[in-house]
């Protein structure tokens, strides 16, 4: 039962099938099988720790007010400066640690640094004050809920960051296995390929959307 | 490259949504009406052309990385005044703006705040700068950027002319006497589909080999 909620809760909250968010990584990383892991775990790593990151600048340091109009507005400056520390901290660990495999690991880490997906992650994790909350509560128990209802703060965007993370992996694993079919030479050509993929994209959001039917 | 050739291809064959795929979170999701079209398009002209020349100024001799961030951290600074702007254009678009539908919500107000800002880490600033647009001249990288910038616009503006016809039954905010509303095509699936079907529509139209 926790298997099925977590599941249903992994596609009714995910970032590609109801926001769109990170389609055009998911659809290069759809590409290849062997790197996808690969490259959901550095996008879990840059959702976790950016997570992690803005909820110290806010609550830890109490820079709480930059959720507040008209501090607002800069929030991408400070989702980008986040992300961009937490790029060069990922790349410099990549150096250190793996000298030899550094440059082939480079790639899925710039692919992963700055997207919609991550952005849209801390954005939905920290959104500016004086907007409508309801959307902020899915309409089922996210995957973590009830964890998260025990938790202090911190656990709580951690937990988050890794939501989405694992969404981002489901998303790609449901494209990667029909990815060559819809490449197959019986797909009209014109549909053939990316077309293809955007429909087959719509179908699964059609489909998570009528969940709720 | 002929300049007339890579402009026209910027605008129609290499069209930055229906042939390449990229800046497609804001049109799935905000382009539902031809008004929110326009004022997006706005939004990622300004933002994008302005962060991609200004970057082409900054030295190559930094590291990768660094000149990546420095892109994103100057188009999250134009954000600012293009928010404010768009706002003092079209303040009910502007608001209309954040508007998206939800599994199990429907249309909820303030969903869809992000996708403006988003567009400071847009492709175009963040990869394609690099990529494409820096080995051009500065002239011509201007016109390159232009005419991607512009075949951007011209697909979000008619994937929400088909949206706002079909999903509200309104032209520009007029009412137009249809047979049949499909309301679903103004949900992000909706959007999908429909850019799946120009897509094909765009390669039908300007052939090209299959993708490996």
């Amino acid at each position: 039962m926790w298997l099925m909620t977590a599941i249903v809760s992994l596609l009714t909250t995910n970032l590609i099938f109801t926001r769109a968010l990170g389609t055009s990584t998911m659809m290069a990383a759809a590409k290849n099988r062997s790197r996808l892991p690969v490259l959901a775990l550095v996008m879990t790593v840059f959702s976790v720790f950016s997570c992690l990151g803005m909820q110290l600048v806010c609550y830890v340091f109490g820079l709480a007010r930059l959720l507040h109009y008209p501090f607002a507005l800069g929030l991408p400056l400070v989702y980008t400066l986040m992300i961009g520390v937490i790029y060069l901290a990922v790349l410099a660990f990549i150096e250190l640690l793996f000298p030899q495999k550094a440059p082939g690991y480079r790639k899925y880490v710039h692919l992963s640094a700055f997207n919609c997906a991550v952005m849209g992650t801390l954005y939905l994790a920290f959104s500016p004050d004086g907007l409508s909350q309801d959307f902020a509560e899915p309409p089922v128990v996210s995957l973590f809920g009830l964890l998260i209802g025990a938790m202090n703060e911190p656990i709580t965007a951690v937990l988050f960051g890794l939501q989405e993370g694992l969404g981002f992996l489901l998303a790609s694993l449901m494209l990667s296995a029909v990815r060559e079919r819809l490449y197959d030479s019986e797909v009209p050509s014109s549909f053939r390929g990316r077309p293809a993929m955007m429909v087959y994209i719509g179908v699964i959001a059609l489909a998570v959307y009528a969940i709720f039917v | 490259m002929d300049p007339q050739k890579a402009y026209k291809d910027g605008l129609f064959r290499h069209n930055s949504v229906l042939s390449e795929g990229m800046v497609i979170a804001p049109v799935v999701v905000c382009c539902d009406t031809l008004r929110k079209s326009l004022l997006l398009s706005l939004a990622f002209v300004l933002i994008t052309v302005t962060a991609v020349t200004l970057g082409s100024f900054y030295p190559k001799k930094l590291p990768y990385a660094v000149r990546i961030i420095l892109y994103a951290l100057t188009a999250s600074l134009l954000y600012i005044p293009t928010a404010l702007l768009c706002e003092y254009l079209s303040p009910e678009t502007y608001a209309a703006l954040t508007n998206m539908s939800l599994p199990g919500l429907g249309m909820v107000s303030g969903a869809a705040f992000l996708y403006l800002p988003l567009l400071s880490v847009n492709s175009f600033v963040v990869l394609h700068s690099e990529l494409h647009f820096y080995h051009y001249k500065r002239g011509k990288m201007l016109g390159v950027l232009l005419s991607h910038a512009a075949g951007f616009s011209l697909a979000a503006c008619l994937i929400g002319c088909i949206r706002e016809i079909f999903a509200h039954g309104t032209f520009f905010g007029f009412a137009v006497d249809m047979p049949l509303i499909l309301q679903g095509l103004a949900a992000p699936w909706g959007g999908f589909i429909l850019i799946g079907i120009l897509s094909a529509l765009h390669r039908r139209i300007f052939p090209k080999k299959t993708e490996a």
